[in-house]
């Protein structure tokens, strides 16, 4: 008898050893690294945002080598890394010289990775989580207007502009989720285009009216974004209706002549033009600051232009460098500004027939560029618009990466030709616009044959 | 009718499986000549297939006899009893008399933190050591003393981990074995065990026997066992001093160019201009006073007769001289211990208390107090209390920083005290700017003085921790026993770095950060001191409930224990500081973190650094285990084990994929067979088994973790980044072992030995996996896609050539063979020569189908007869220096591992009446490494890394034509030929590591006195370590475990031991 008293104890003690560990689920959701944590807050998706070194700082300037806006000598580009004489030449790079190319493609996907864990994580927020339904508004318009903006930075850059007829070209992938084994499909550029666009006004309904600092986007810089984005899309009557709205916001454009023209950088980071902050260049773009502008370009500003000065300055051996930087300090800048969207004012109301219009803001516009003594309206009047626009644009928008897609757009629109050749290695190479896009960084292809 | 016929049944069937009454019991203690209780006596009776070791008390306890069984007794040290059991015989006291004058070794069973598993039924691979060779190795932490006697891997190079029990089983994650400390996994810092307190610690080396560990076991589990009380009539008291003694390092060790080679290399690029820009440049570059003189000269404002004795006296200097007569010292260590020992009726008790005091050769100082109380009591028949508690506080402080083998403002000739014993300033920027802008006032002196900084930048690190255990076990009936653990750890850390305002860091920082106006100097960074606080803070709960069950049937026998256990374990990091800090009034200054400042030289602009750190972690696991041995005869034995762990750091899907971690076993007993001679073998077993353990990583998750990084520099803003991308594919790493073994010992343990043979698969292995860049993670995402491969091979044999009363001398040998291979790691398509250059240092540019630190090298074929590099290009000799860089790998020469394919050690003992001498050799061959050599590009310029170890194979360089017969170094030119990449990399560079050492020597006098006076024993010893190399491959002055650097000192134990 005892023994059964023995073995019903044992069995009482297992239990209730047993009944210790099953209270445990609780211990294992605790968090571990306490710096570390999973998106729960809205001030958690607002650091992600916050996150100038993923969302402001991002290579840009592939199509800037690639346009007419630089040229190299031969001497400089034959020491050149192998990609980089790739990109010079309009050859896709292989394997091994991948480099910057994929730098570029991965910072702008990675913009779009951190947009799409915010766009999800804002759905899962419930109410009772925020306590304020505008400021997660806000947020989602935020994430959003990022996810357009990136999108719309590579398909520019490596597709160029919208046109009717290669609506059904293979683009890029569109990413609209974060799970980083989610597979791409092929993506039409008409699709990518599409994608921006809705992106672009979700955003535009819900970003705050005005920010402090413009690392964060305002509704301004929705419109600023939407304005280029119908440029783009060669659909000008919108550009110019977003035009107006982002200068009704805002609208100043610096005087050139209150400027210093012997500064090494006579524009300071976020001054009054800058709408969204956006800078950085690949290696060969910045190397081209220095040694690669175009002769061309540079005879283009003529001698009462303030730009002159302002945005050049002479080499030791006479070349001319480029210092009108926006972003004070060297490495290309690529947000969008008050003067981009004038000009881009200024084309749409060329493009939709409202030729005097058009002049007008023209003229208002370079008056903040050319000196005072200069017969701003007789140069204006004197030539035909649509030279004189495409020649203002390219002067003003120089380096700011915006030149390539003009190209393409001037093409495709206009019938434009351009003859360009490029001296590599004692071989001449010469290029053709319609048929030539950016090449797919190699490691891409290798996991996405479906591009190939 | 039925229900009372059902009852009965039951009855008689509980009746018939828990009643032993029919069957005959025999219990006793064994004790030794004096008295004493012996215990982990082998109790054999052979014919039942009965075997057993006495407890903690000397007891035994026999079931299941029949009259005529032969009981036998054994234990090693001692001769072997045996007596036939007959009817009626109840309680027998046994006293074995002993076989030899002392003991080395006592045939421990081995510990898993779970269980005792004696050495007969044990099946995985274990290796026990205890006390008494511990004591062979003079340190004052635990795990050093195990370097020379056991299988463990020492590496010293500070880049690759420094212990490893069979090899490297991971890529990326953790590679330390688990610690346990007595029932729990031990994170504390292990500097607060003090090693007088461990009677034995058992390597758990294969899947059976870790598997209990589960996911944490891959890398081989290091069980340490604290002392519990001996039984035995008497208490017994042991006190102990050890002093050690420690040479001044050999400072003429490291390879570094000699004060007159480098002042003939400075004028020789003085002549060719290379200082010319750095002379009153803006940065204020620091000139050497031979360059400074050089530019004196040119001008006029210095003689040639002047010059000329300048610069001899310059080449004259040897700074080696100074440092080893004002900066370093003998070190000098104390280890005191006391301990008490003792047990009564129903309790056994062991108390210690420890104090060490060690000052280092550069006069760093340890300080560390130790207490230890283990206490176990019988509370009632069956219930048993065991307690522990171990408190410990040490505190550290800093010292000198030691001889500046690589710098760039430190050169040979500059010395540290004048002929007047004035401290010599140093200067880390151009002596001119430094010296009128402190006549100025303008800056603070900017010059450094090497001696003053040990006092005026000082390191403290105060550790105070503790150990708290208490458990129960209750036996429920025979052989069934529940046991309850609790055990909480705690450890803080306190750390003090204070730089007073005279230290040089504090005066650099304070002048860089200055502005220069005409209203005099604005000072960004407040006048004081800087000082930083952080405290760490470890907490950790442990617990445990475990059953045991032990059972025979005839002639079979079953142990199996199961249970569960929680864990909790809390660490926090709160760091802070401040600037302008003045300890007479305790104020500090205030600092903006947020705007920039302009460096005052450099002129761009940086922000002051921020201190403040925090950080907390909280990892929570939950475990079951579960583990059955079953013998049949004490011949045939099988395990099986398995646990399954869960913790928090994981996110709920994947703590579901877990799979158990497992292993199965089985063994052979031959020395029980009766076809085996019991004369010839003690012990004879085959062993094999198969199993699989884990390695967590707590830091991969599931999910997106993202973490909070400070204020963005542009936005303003507090920022985050992803820490972690959410992964569900992610799994653990794990390793399947399957092992084979044979122990063995014959002729009455003349000569015993152990051999084991395994091989090992690692998989799942976390390593970067090139990722599509358009899914927006980084270039590499981390996947388990990464799997390496082992064999190897363990032996150990011990002879015993001398066994008798008052001579023994024994020998043991131990043999490691251990061979890896990474066989998948797609990360690595770079074939460009230049991009997989390996020097086995780090772990970079991992390749299928090598070891993960391979020694990879351009090829050398010779110099020519202009002292060039000759390499070689797809098999011929080429100098095409650029196209060798950017060949394919297959260019590129593989030269081995870098570490040891084969290690081991041999062990002598000879013990004479009272006199003990024993001797230590450690041995690793099968490997190569990298010597340093010089660098031109970089010791002709001004950039840094002047010197450094390998800068004196300079003087050995080919100078004229005819050298090329004697040595591999190539001429120098200036402009650097592009030679200089490729040379220091090359196999030219390579040596092979193989090499003797004797590690320690000690001799021992033991003057064992009456056991019934006061004091029973007196030892005394002598003890020295780190002898030096026996036998290296080669020629050259380099030890392989020390290529750069500074090799350890030779230090000098004596070892006063009483026992009362």
């Amino acid at each position: 008898m005892n023994d059964i008293k023995i073995k019903v104890k044992s069995i009482y003690l297992v239990a209730l050893l047993l009944s210790t560990f099953s209270g445990c689920s609780k211990i294992l959701e605790e968090k571990s690294d306490q710096s570390l944590k999973q998106m729960e807050t809205i001030d958690d998706l607002q650091a992600l945002l916050n996150n100038s070194g993923i969302f402001n700082d991002v290579p840009a300037g592939m199509g800037e080598v690639c346009s007419d806006n630089v040229y190299f000598v031969p001497d400089f580009i034959n020491a050149q890394p192998e990609f980089d004489q790739n990109l010079y030449v309009w050859h896709a790079p292989n394997s091994s010289a991948d480099g910057l190319l994929a730098d570029a493609w991965n910072n702008c996907y990675l913009a779009i990775y951190y947009s799409n864990l915010v766009i999800e994580q804002s759905q899962r927020i419930s109410l009772a989580h925020t306590g304020d339904v505008n400021r997660l508004e806000q947020i989602k318009g935020w994430a959003h207007f990022l996810r357009a903006y990136y999108h719309l930075a590579l398909v520019s850059t490596w597709r160029g502009p919208w046109t009717a007829q290669r609506d059904q070209m293979l683009a890029i992938p569109i990413r609209v989720v974060s799970d980083i084994n989610a597979p791409n499909i092929r993506n039409t550029l008409g699709e990518v285009y599409h994608q921006v666009e809705q992106d672009m006004l979700y955003a535009i309904a819900r970003l705050p009216s005005s920010v402090s600092i413009v690392t964060a986007p305002d509704k301004a810089a929705g419109y600023a974004l939407a304005s280029r984005f119908y440029l783009l899309k060669g659909d000008y009557e919108k550009t110019r209706l977003y035009a107006d709205s982002t200068l009704s916001l805002k609208n100043s454009i610096m005087d050139y002549a209150t400027l210093d023209q012997s500064a090494n950088f006579p524009f300071t980071a976020m001054n009054a033009e800058v709408i969204f902050h956006v800078y950085r260049g690949i290696n060969l773009v910045n190397r081209a600051l220095t040694d690669g502008v175009s002769p061309e370009l540079h005879a283009l500003y003529g001698g009462g232009d303030l730009r002159r000065e302002l945005y050049f300055r002479r080499n030791p051996n006479g070349t001319p460098r480029f210092k009108g930087l926006y972003n004070g300090t060297l490495g290309i800048f690529t947000g969008p500004t008050t003067s981009e969207v004038v000009l881009n004012q200024v084309e749409a109301l060329w493009r939709t027939g409202q030729i005097e219009e058009s002049r007008t803001a023209l003229e208002k516009f370079l008056r903040h560029r050319y000196r005072s003594e200069f017969d701003l309206p007789g140069y204006v009047s004197g030539a035909p618009i649509d030279s004189l626009i495409k020649v203002e644009r390219r002067k003003e928008l120089a380096f700011r990466d915006i030149r390539w897609q003009d190209m393409q757009r001037y093409h495709y629109t206009d019938g434009d030709e351009y003859i360009m050749i490029r001296e590599l290695r004692a071989e001449k190479y010469s290029f053709d616009v319609a048929n030539f896009n950016i090449p797919y960084p190699e490691n891409f292809l290798v996991f996405n044959p479906l591009y190939r | 009718m039925s229900i009372r016929y059902l009852l009965t049944t039951i009855a008689a069937v509980l009746v018939i499986t828990f009643c032993y009454g029919q069957q005959d019991t025999l219990s006793g203690r064994i004790r030794n000549q004096s008295g004493r209780f012996l215990p982990g006596v082998n109790v054999t009776v052979q014919a039942r297939g009965i075997t057993q070791q006495s407890d903690t008390q000397g007891v035994f306890q026999l079931i299941g006899l029949s009259s005529g069984d032969l009981v036998s007794f054994k234990f090693i040290g001692f001769r072997d009893t045996a007596i036939v059991y007959s009817t009626g015989l109840r309680t027998l006291d046994v006293v074995l008399t002993e076989d030899s004058g002392v003991i080395q070794q006592v045939d421990i069973a081995a510990s898993t933190g779970y269980q005792r598993i004696p050495k007969e039924r044990a099946v995985g691979a274990f290796e026990t050591i205890d006390a008494a060779r511990l004591e062979n190795v003079v340190s004052h932490k635990i795990l050093d003393k195990l370097e020379g006697q056991t299988s463990l891997l020492f590496d010293k190079a500070a880049s690759r981990p420094a212990l490893t029990l069979r090899g490297i089983n991971t890529m990326e994650g953790n590679t330390q074995p688990l610690i346990i400390l007595d029932n729990f996994p031990y994170q504390g810092d292990i500097e607060s065990i003090n090693p007088l307190d461990v009677q034995n610690i058992t390597l758990l080396k294969d899947a059976s026997a870790a598997s209990i560990w589960g996911a944490r076991a891959s890398n081989g589990v290091i069980v340490i066992t604290t002392k519990q009380g001996t039984s035995g009539p008497r208490s017994s008291i042991t006190a102990s001093s050890i002093i050690t003694v420690g040479e001044i390092p050999d400072l003429y060790y490291p390879n570094v160019i000699d004060s007159r080679s480098l002042v003939e290399l400075e004028r020789e690029m003085f002549d060719r201009g290379v200082y010319d820009s750095f002379l009153n440049n803006v940065q204020r570059t620091w000139l050497s006073p031979v360059v400074e003189s050089l530019f004196a000269h040119r001008d006029g404002r210095l003689d040639e007769q002047t010059l000329q004795g300048r610069l001899a006296d310059i080449a004259g200097t040897d700074n080696r001289q100074q440092y080893g007569e004002f900066m370093y010292r003998p070190s000098f260590n104390q280890q005191h211990y006391v301990s008490l020992s003792s047990a009564t009726r129903g309790s056994t008790y062991y108390a210690s208390a420890g104090y060490d005091r060690n000052v280092s050769n550069l006069a760093s100082r340890l300080q560390r107090f130790s207490m230890r109380v283990n206490y176990n009591y019988r509370l009632l028949e069956g219930l048993h209390w065991n307690n522990s508690l171990q408190l410990a506080h040490s505190i550290q402080r800093s010292g000198h920083s030691g001889y500046p083998a690589a710098g760039y403002h430190d050169r040979p000739y500059l010395n540290l005290v004048d002929d007047n014993g004035q401290h010599i300033p140093h200067y880390n920027l151009e002596r001119g700017y430094a010296d009128s802008m402190l006549e100025s006032g303008q800056l603070l002196d900017w010059r450094r003085y090497p001696l003053q900084e040990k006092d005026l930048d000082r390191q403290q690190t105060i550790t105070p921790s503790a150990v708290i255990s208490t458990g129960l076990t209750y036996t429920i009936m025979d052989g069934l026993s529940a046991q309850a653990v609790y055990r909480y750890d705690r450890q803080r850390q306190e750390l003090l770095h204070m730089r007073e305002l005279g230290s040089y860091f504090t005066r650099n920082l304070i002048n860089t950060f200055t502005q220069l106006s005409d209203n005099g100097p604005l000072r960004r960074v407040p006048i004081g001191g800087i000082r930083q606080d952080g405290t760490m803070d470890l907490r950790s709960h442990n617990l445990r409930g475990q059953l045991t069950w032990a059972k025979s049937w005839g002639r079979h026998h079953l142990n199996a224990l199961a249970g569960g256990e929680v864990r909790k374990t809390n660490e926090s990091l709160v760091q802070g500081g401040v600037y302008g800090y003045d300890p007479g009034t305790l104020t500090s200054g205030l600092v903006n973190y947020i705007d920039p400042v302009r460096h005052l030289l450099l002129g761009t602009n940086q922000f002051i650094p921020d201190p403040h750190v925090f950080r907390s972690r909280q990892d929570n696991f939950v475990s079951g285990f579960f583990n059955a041995g079953y013998d049949m005869d004490g011949k045939y034995l099988l395990t099986v084990s398995a646990r399954r762990d869960a913790s928090n750091n994981f996110g709920m899907a994947a703590n579901e994929r877990w799979n158990p971690m497992w292993s199965f076993g089985a063994g052979w007993n031959l020395h029980n067979e009766s076809f085996i001679s019991q004369g010839l073998f003690d012990l004879f077993k085959l062993r094999l088994t198969y199993g699989m353990t884990g390695n967590m990583d707590p830091s991969k998750s599931a999910l997106t973790i993202i973490r909070f990084a400070g204020q963005d520099p542009l936005s303003r803003q507090p920022r985050a980044a992803v820490a972690q991308d959410a992964n569900d594919q992610l799994q653990w790493e794990t390793t399947r072992t399957i092992n084979g073994g044979l122990d063995f010992s014959m002729w009455s343990a003349r000569v015993s030995g152990q051999l084991d043979v395994y091989r090992k698969w690692n998989e799942n292995l976390f390593a970067p996996a090139l990722n599509d860049l358009s899914n927006g993670a980084n270039r590499y995402v981390v996947r388990n896609v990464g799997s390496m491969q082992a064999e190897g091979v363990e032996a150990s044999l011990l002879v015993r050539w001398i066994s008798r009363q008052h001579l023994n001398f024994e020998t043991r040998f131990l043999y490691n063979y251990n061979r890896y291979t990474v066989t998948e790691y797609r990360s690595n398509f770079d074939r460009v020569s230049r991009n997989n250059i390996n020097d086995g240092l780090n772990l970079l540019r991992i390749r299928e189908g090598q070891s993960l630190y391979p020694v990879v090298s351009y090829p050398f074929e010779r110099l020519d007869e202009n002292g060039q590099m000759i390499s070689r290009l797809m098999g011929e000799p080429s100098a095409d220096y650029s196209a060798i860089l950017n060949a394919d790998i297959d260019n590129l020469v593989y030269s081995g591992m870098a570490t040891p394919l084969h290690f081991g050690n041999v062990n002598l003992h000879l013990s004479y009446h009272r006199w003990q001498l024993g001797a230590i050799f450690n041995w690793k061959a099968g490997y190569v490494y990298r010597r340093p050599t010089v660098r031109y590009g970089v010791l002709s310029t001004q950039q840094p890394l002047g010197m450094g170890s390998g800068s004196g194979d300079f003087a050995r360089r080919w100078k004229q034509p005819g050298d090329e017969l004697y040595t591999t170094i190539p001429r120098f030119d200036y402009p650097i030929s592009p030679s200089d990449n490729l040379y220091p990399l090359s196999e030219a560079t390579v040596a092979s590591g193989s090499h003797v050492r004797l590690q320690t020597v000690h001799l021992l006098y033991n003057l064992n006195l009456d056991p019934l006076k006061a004091v029973q024993s007196v030892r005394v010893g002598v003890n020295i370590t780190n002898l030096g190399l026996l036998w290296r491959a080669g020629n050259g002055d380099i030890d392989p475990d020390f290529p750069t650097g500074i090799s350890l000192p030779r230090t000098y134990s004596l070892n006063l031991q009483l026992q009362f």
